[in-house]
């Protein structure tokens, strides 16, 4: 059978060709533009550090180190290993600060406080402080993001 | 009444004349007068690049990545072409039973042809 | 749908522009196909804005950083290589749109009353394409764009009276050095883009005024061209062309992409076989013809002064020409051909 009049006219099957062909052909420039506004990201796999700045480190004690372009925190445990932390506030990215006199990690920006173990224990951080492992290699002190 | 429009005048020519003059005088005596420096060979510098850096595709994958958005390219443009050809020509259609003949668009365009 | 359309028309009003443009003819003689070359160069401009932030994201204009925040582009950033090269391939392609629209509209003597401020206008907006290029030739900061630049900006030290300082506003000093690469970035990015916006709207304001201009042929004898309605059927004439020129561009780019020199060094001699960008070899060559000393004057005083002067007459023409289908009309016409055989020439020649 024909049909003897079209329900959907000529000019708008044009248009709507014109304009769904032209979005598809603009649509292609949009990937390569957002990969190019999206740096690659530069956070450092692993850290060498010489293990003369740490090697004198009290059980306890925090030292800070260049993680990258972030700062990064060593303690020293009780059996003599490091454990590290990435110095940045869970919350909103703020850098944090250790106060030695009360073994804690404080991040000034809302009032954020970890304990030594980089646990979020008071203020709006909703996570502990990222870890990092550091394991000793000769003469040096290989800090590398940690799996888990 | 027209003295003191010549004198306004004059007036002005002169500021002129003073700010095209003033700038480069002022430079002249601002710019290092006594001004001794020491040949410093400085810290070393680091190393710079001394050849000319291609450019190109970085790897394989962006290599094929712009092959095929060629391929893509050119074929769309074309279909695009072609509906707006179809598209110009409904529309001159559609204005020649507005106009009157003698002012009826030709086809005169030089890309859909 | 279309009541979300009927709120945005109620508050816009956009139906009055599409029936004026609807309103506005293009006239269809045997020149209609130079009437293409004002909206291509605006697809060009729209792709240097474009390109140009895009670059700027990365972009540092200092000494130490500008010609490697460009390597870093290059290598580091995906498809950086080829939003530079659209950037700088773009740069040529709007130059030849603009010297290709400037010779239709001079040769057609559409300038002629009362269209004599467009093309003033269109005379500005040349200069500025012009100053845009010198510009952006410095800010990669490799040796060839050093040397491009202490040339180009040492040239109007030959003026009288103003020269010196002139030299020393556009470098920021008595030589060019990082002052001059962050005044020559600021004038790239905010003064001249706001200049060429400017007269744009000055320029497509006229247009729309006065309406496209007629050959003089029909004008003289007093024929009434058919005409085509601008929006939609020019525009979708016009679309075409406009997607031909993106693909050739993005074409061009991905194949020929520029290489970035190495750095730029303030104490390092000039390279060997420096030329500036191709729309300024004629004027490089012209310096290059005129001795050091025209009797008491220097050479490139005079040399520059012309150069001056024939600017300036460029700019004038349609004063210059205000009995365009006259005797006077056809030297004029004789003697802007010329000029471009002169010029033509001398850019052939310097690439000899």
């Amino acid at each position: 059978m024909k049909i003897l009049y079209s329900l959907f006219s000529r000019r708008r099957f044009l248009n709507g060709l014109l304009a769904g062909l032209g979005t598809a052909f603009a649509g292609t420039f949009v990937g390569p533009v957002v990969r190019f506004v999206t740096p690659p990201y530069r956070e450092p796999d692993e850290v060498k550090l010489p293990l003369a700045g740490y090697k004198d480190m009290a059980p306890g004690e925090v030292r800070s180190f260049p993680w990258g372009i972030k700062p990064g925190f060593l303690k020293r445990r009780d059996d003599g290993s490091f454990l590290g932390f990435v110095g940045v506030c869970t919350h909103l990215d703020c850098n944090v600060a250790y106060k030695a006199d009360q073994k804690k990690f404080f991040c000034a920006c809302h009032d954020g406080w970890y304990d030594e173990d980089g646990r979020n224990i008071q203020g709006p951080p909703p996570t502990p402080l990222r870890r990092l492992t550091a394991v000793l290699e000769g003469e040096e002190l290989v800090v590398r993001k940690s799996e888990a | 009444m027209r003295s003191r429009r010549g004198s306004r005048l004059a007036g002005l020519a002169l500021v002129v004349l003073a700010s095209c003059l003033l700038p480069s005088s002022a430079v002249r005596t601002a710019s290092g007068e006594g001004l001794a420096i020491q040949a410093d060979p400085g810290p070393p510098k680091p190393e710079v690049r001394t050849e000319p850096l291609p450019a190109g595709p970085r790897s394989p994958q962006e290599r094929t990545a712009v092959i095929v958005f060629l391929a893509w390219m050119w074929p769309s443009i074309l279909v695009l072409i072609y509906v707006l050809r179809l598209k110009v020509r409904e529309l001159d259609r559609l204005a020649s039973f507005e106009e009157p003949p003698s002012n009826r668009p030709n086809d005169g365009g030089p890309a859909v042809r | 749908m279309s009541k979300i359309a009927a709120w945005f028309e109620e508050r816009l009003g956009i139906s009055a522009v599409v029936r004026f443009g609807a309103q506005k003819q293009v006239p269809l003689h045997k020149h209609t196909i130079w009437s293409y070359t004002g909206s291509a160069i605006l697809v060009f401009f729209g792709i240097q804005v474009a390109t140009g932030i895009l670059l700027a994201f990365y972009y540092r204009p200092t000494l130490e950083a500008a010609n490697a925040s460009l390597e870093r582009i290059m290598t580091e950033i995906s498809f950086g290589w080829i939003v530079r090269s659209i950037h700088s391939w773009s740069a040529t392609f709007m130059i030849i749109t603009v010297f290709v629209h400037l010779v239709s509209v001079a040769l057609t003597k559409a300038y002629r009353k009362p269209r004599e401020l467009t093309w003033m206008t269109g005379a500005l907006l040349l200069a500025v394409s012009l100053f845009f290029g010198f510009t952006g030739y410095l800010l990669p900061w490799d040796e060839l764009s050093l040397a491009a630049t202490k040339v180009g900006t040492d040239i109007p030290k030959a003026v009288p009276v103003v020269g010196e300082w002139a030299t020393k506003f556009l470098r920021g000093g008595d030589d060019v050095t990082g002052d001059t690469l962050s005044r020559f970035f600021i004038l790239h990015v905010t003064v001249l883009p706001l200049v060429l916006l400017l007269l744009l709207a000055v320029h497509v304001y006229l247009i729309q005024k006065l309406g496209m201009s007629l050959p003089l042929e029909s004008e003289i004898r007093g024929e009434k061209a058919p005409g085509m309605s601008f929006w939609p059927n020019f525009v979708a004439r016009e679309a075409a062309v406009w997607l031909v020129l993106l693909g050739l561009l993005i074409t061009v780019a991905v194949l020929f992409a520029p290489s970035l020199g190495p750095p730029a060094d303030l104490m390092a001699p000039a390279p060997e076989g420096v030329k500036p960008e191709w729309y300024f070899l004629f004027l490089f060559q012209t310096l290059k013809l005129f001795p050091a000393k025209v009797g008491f004057v220097s050479g490139e005083t005079i040399a520059v002064l012309l150069i001056g002067l024939g600017a300036l007459a460029l700019f004038l023409l349609p004063l210059i020409d205000n009995r365009p289908e006259t005797r006077k009309g056809k030297i004029v016409a004789a003697a802007f051909l010329a000029f471009l055989a002169y010029a033509l020439g001398m850019s052939v020649w310097s690439l000899l």
